[in-house]
């Protein structure tokens, strides 16, 4: 067997198990490999790779056009955020003006985006807990979100709507009345998710107190998103480095102080808030005008040296660090994901819990594993 | 400030500042391998957390067929084969102020790792070790993180080439 | 004798006869297997097993707009030992070969396969010269009985496509495509 440990068992009363890397609660390919003590965890330890691809060398073989459908497929739940920070990075380097229906639009698409990813993230979440009405309410809610922006893109799931210097269609009047109508309609259904999940003292019980992240974690994992805000910490992307157009937007960034998988979950529902906050700002400003840059080169090539570029994924900070060696192929396309810096603080977090907390925790920091495996 | 505790430092042997509007960083320096641990212990101490760190294979004698010379293999004469060079990036919360600290690490050189002092650079380290075949002396786990344990080759080296005896048969045509 | 996955694929008529010799009751009566058939094409349980992108369009299908539910496929087992398609969603890697395997070899007969989305059916986009992680098609692996185009997939595709596997149960030997 290709992926087997050599365990030798030295005291006879903990035991390894399994869990995935087909489960139904490990949210994709990840393997935890849990070494018990009845039903206490002594230490998880998290294998990946089950779900590679090879995106970075993928990224090394194909022009920095060609490298855009994989963007989406990274974390395909925040697949138009994904998409978009490709773009953004790529435009920040050669210095690309994108107009500003183009800007405002991409916002647009972005926090919806956002919102989707967190219902599938309340409905599944709450599936591993035992719960299967979140996830109908919450899937409902997020098809009419996805009808959206297919109406606009085509795509459900992988988006490539970003382009070097705008995105590929403009909206119509339709695209504006059906965000402005969702974002009504979805402003009542936060309450009712909050009473049905946040207010249910089953989810609460299992919960609250449990997954709590020592403080130290920050400075040794660069924690990042939800995570890093349930402990404090009012750090966020768009607000520290903004890109984008965010700066002209107000919103506020949710803290929680206990560093739990319930203070997550709250963090996870006002971001909802907050996004729906920015699209409406957004469908307010939204200047006509073209959506694609007047002059973008046929050929890109980058001038030669390393570039940075961060954005906020629905799960933390998503980063490109691009080496370019002048030609219009990358020498060395390196993606730092949120999940990958989450699921690698999970043998620190998990010990000492119980079996079914394992799943809890691994609910809570919100992973999509071809993310971390990329 | 980090920055002149850093040039003091002497495990930098170089430092410049970036333009941020463009690059994404602010300084960029380079280590000695050996002195790793001690640049990263002083970035620690300083309040500063290890945003990512990557592999970046420039052995010459490596690189394939592409015609183009770019600026840092113009000063790799015949004897330099190249190296791999590891990248560091260090931020501190709130305002960004990005460090990158770069190194060489020559074929057949192990690196030093600084799972020690940022406990987040054990995986990092371990994806290095798997995609490019960097050692990590120190390392508290060192075994392969994205491929299977058994797998022969490291991917993302410039010359890798498939050996996997079931690449014919996982292959469609 | 025991037959492996590579020698399933080969399409070779003794081979298949000799499978279903194995794994078919003693006595066939016609009207029984027909009656059979006909209740295994409406109460397919799959395998919850989403590898990757698709495996969120699975779930979608699952959920409320599109549900699988009506037409008896909506009961996702967690263990292969209850389930009995395999909707291989997303692309399969190497190292996920093994696993694939023990699955497929822990679900009891009659047991199907839906590949589902382009990674499955021969790479998809992450098909190349020069790829080393992933394995290009599931038929290289597990028997495939429907195949769906799509990255990913509608959800009204995935739907079509158990329909379809339906069509193909209730045929039994006579399925012509």
């Amino acid at each position: 067997m290709s992926d087997t440990i050599e365990i030798v068992a030295q005291d006879r009363d903990t035991y390894y198990l399994n869990m995935g890397p087909q489960h139904p609660s490990t949210h994709g390919v990840l393997r935890l490999v849990l070494h018990l003590d009845g039903e206490r965890i002594i230490d998880a330890d998290p294998i990946i790779g089950y779900g590679h691809r090879a995106h970075e060398k993928m990224a090394e073989n194909r022009d920095y056009l060609q490298f855009l459908p994989n963007t989406s497929r990274i974390d395909y739940l925040s697949g138009m955020i994904y998409n978009l920070a490709y773009c953004q990075a790529i435009e920040k380097i050669l210095a690309i003006e994108v107009p500003e229906r183009a800007e405002y639009i991409r916002i647009i698409a972005g926090e919806l985006n956002r919102i989707s990813s967190h219902l599938l993230w309340l409905g599944t979440y709450l599936l591993d807990l035992g719960g299967i009405t979140p996830f109908l309410y919450g899937f409902d809610d997020r098809e009419k979100i996805l009808d959206i922006l297919d109406r606009v893109t085509g795509s459900r799931l992988t988006y490539s709507y970003g382009r070097f210097g705008g995105v590929t269609m403009d909206v119509d009047e339709v695209f504006l009345e059906n965000t402005a109508e969702f974002i009504e309609y979805f402003e009542g259904r936060i309450p009712v998710f909050e009473e049905l999940v946040i207010g249910n003292v089953i989810f609460q019980e299992r919960t609250k107190g449990v997954g709590i992240f020592p403080s130290e974690l920050i400075q040794h994992y660069a924690l990042s998103g939800p995570s890093l805000r349930a402990m404090g910490i009012a750090s966020d992307v768009r607000k520290d480095e903004p890109y984008s157009i965010y700066e002209r937007f107000e919103f506020k960034v949710p803290t929680q102080q206990a560093g739990d998988c319930f203070a997550r979950s709250l963090i996870r529902i006002e971001e909802m808030r907050q996004s729906l906050k920015i699209i409406a700002q957004a469908l307010r400003d939204i200047p006509s005008g073209p959506v694609m840059a007047a002059k973008v080169p046929k050929r890109l090539r980058p001038p030669a040296g390393e570039y940075c570029f961060s954005v906020e994924s629905a799960r933390g900070r998503y980063q490109h660090f691009i080496v370019s060696d002048g030609s219009d192929v990358p020498f060395r396309h390196k993606l730092t994901t949120p999940s990958f810096v989450n699921v690698s603080t999970m043998s620190k977090v998990m010990a000492g819990n119980m079996l079914s907390d394992a799943v809890a925790i691994l609910g809570s920091i919100d992973i999509v594993v071809p993310e971390i495996d990329r | 400030m980090i920055g002149e505790k850093l040039q003091e430092h002497a495990g930098i042997t170089e430092s410049s500042s970036a333009d941020y509007a463009v690059s994404g960083y602010h300084h960029v320096h380079k280590a000695l391998a050996s002195e790793l641990p001690a640049v990263a212990a002083l970035f620690f101490e300083n309040g500063y957390y290890l945003e990512t760190m990557t592999c970046i294979d420039e052995r010459a004698s490596a690189g394939d067929e592409k015609e183009k010379k770019d600026d840092a293999e113009d000063e790799q004469t015949a004897e330099d084969p190249g190296a791999f060079r590891l990248v560091y990036q260090f931020d501190k919360a709130g305002a960004p102020e990005r460090h990158l600290i770069t190194t060489r690490i020559a074929s057949g050189e192990s690196a030093s790792s600084i799972a020690g002092v940022f406990a987040g650079a054990d995986w990092y380290e371990r994806e290095v070790f798997d995609l490019y075949g960097v050692l990590f002396a120190k390392h508290p786990d060192l075994r392969r993180i994205l491929m299977p344990d058994d797998y022969i080759g490291h991917p993302l080296r410039k010359d890798f080439s498939d050996q996997d005896p079931r690449r014919e048969e996982m292959a469609s045509e | 004798m025991a037959l492996q996955a590579d020698q399933i694929n080969q399409g070779d008529d003794a081979q298949s006869e000799e499978l279903l010799r194995q794994v078919g009751p003693l006595i066939h009566i016609n009207t029984l297997e027909n009656l059979l058939n006909h209740a295994r094409a409406r109460s397919l349980w799959p395998l919850s097993f989403g590898l990757a992108c698709c495996a969120i369009e699975m779930m979608a299908v699952g959920a409320s707009r599109f549900d699988l539910d009506r037409i008896g496929a909506g009961v996702f087992r967690p263990s292969a030992r209850q389930a009995d398609v395999m909707i291989l969603a997303g692309t399969i890697s190497r190292k996920m070969i093994d696993p694939i395997q023990t699955l497929w070899d822990q679900m009891p007969a009659p047991k199907w396969a839906i590949a589902m989305g382009g990674c499955t059916i021969d790479g998809g986009p992450f098909k190349y010269p020069g790829q080393y992680a992933i394995v290009e098609g599931a038929d290289k692996i597990v028997p495939v009985d429907v195949y769906v185009p799509g990255c990913p997939p509608r959800p009204e595709a995935l739907y079509a496509a158990l329909l379809k596997l339906g069509e193909k149960i209730k045929a039994g030997k006579n399925f012509k495509g």
